[in-house]
């Protein structure tokens, strides 16, 4: 953002305008994510930043400013857009463990005839965006945080106000549905073969 | 070397995401990480999780929708 379009002087606006203005990049693509639509996400972090700079003063100067940023769009998120959503079933998680195991060793074994075709390295990236939006908001959240933004388990488990074994049950059951679709992609189009198709 | 899964495999499975995500203690670290020294089944499996999250990493920063940078600090300044 270039300073012809900065008009707040004061010295909290100037503070918020370095540190916080900068991160609408990283914010940005993970609110994309969590809304999956672009006018959302820009009004998410809009939101987000609005409520930053209300409550700027509370941030503790030192501390992890991209944390505290994120635990307030998570916030609002999920307040604000989240349908309520319960925790699945002793049974829908063994079932999704052995679909997991079953599919993951099927594959693997394919790479040997077919190492080329089934390289994941070689997925699109709107393939990615497409297999986590197909996610359920309560394991594509903590995939966001975790596995796009690098957020620790702790974080994490402060953001949403769940325990951290919470988080980890959730980002791990979003990781194999996202591995799952991601393998049933590469199976059925091939990176090669798409890419051709594609021109 | 096989990449069948033999019979320690399914012991580490449930394991491996922590061990990525370098969540592991020493103990059980070190334990993963032998058994994927000498196991082509489950180091193929790591690996396609790494690729994974190499893909979702790429997305951590993008570039901004034409204009919003504006938009967000004219939205601030009318606030």
């Amino acid at each position: 953002m270039s300073p012809a379009h900065m008009s707040l002087d004061t010295a909290r606006s100037q503070e918020f305008e370095t540190l916080v203005l900068p991160m609408v990049r990283r914010l940005y693509p993970a609110a994309l994510r969590m809304t999956r639509k672009e006018e959302a996400a820009e009004d998410l972090v809009q939101e987000t930043l609005l409520r930053a700079w209300r409550f700027f003063d509370k941030f503790e100067r030192g501390t992890n400013l991209k944390a505290w940023l994120f635990r307030i769009m998570t916030n609002l998120y999920i307040t604000q857009y989240q349908k309520a959503q319960r925790e699945p079933s002793v049974e829908e998680l063994d079932a999704l463990d052995q679909d997991y195991e079953h599919t993951v060793s099927a594959y693997l074994i394919d790479q040997d005839t077919n190492p080329e075709r089934l390289a994941l390295e070689r997925v699109e990236r709107e393939v990615v965006r497409a297999a986590v939006d197909q996610l359920p908001d309560l394991f594509r959240i903590p995939i966001v945080l975790c596995d796009l933004q690098g957020f620790s388990y702790k974080d994490i488990a402060e953001m949403l106000d769940v325990p951290i074994g919470t988080v980890m049950s959730r980002l791990f059951r979003g990781r194999k549905q996202l591995q799952l679709a991601l393998m049933d992609y590469a199976r059925l189009h091939g990176h090669t073969a798409h890419k051709e198709a594609a021109g | 070397m096989t990449a069948t899964p033999g019979p320690d495999c399914s012991n580490i499975w449930p394991l491996v995401f922590e061990y990525l995500d370098a969540s592991l203690d020493a103990t059980r670290h070190d334990e993963v990480a032998s058994h994927l020294e000498h196991c082509l089944h489950c180091q193929r499996g790591a690996d396609l999780q790494r690729a994974i999250r190499g893909l979702l990493a790429a997305d951590a920063e993008q570039d901004l929708p034409p204009g919003m940078e504006e938009r967000v600090l004219k939205f601030l300044q009318s606030e």
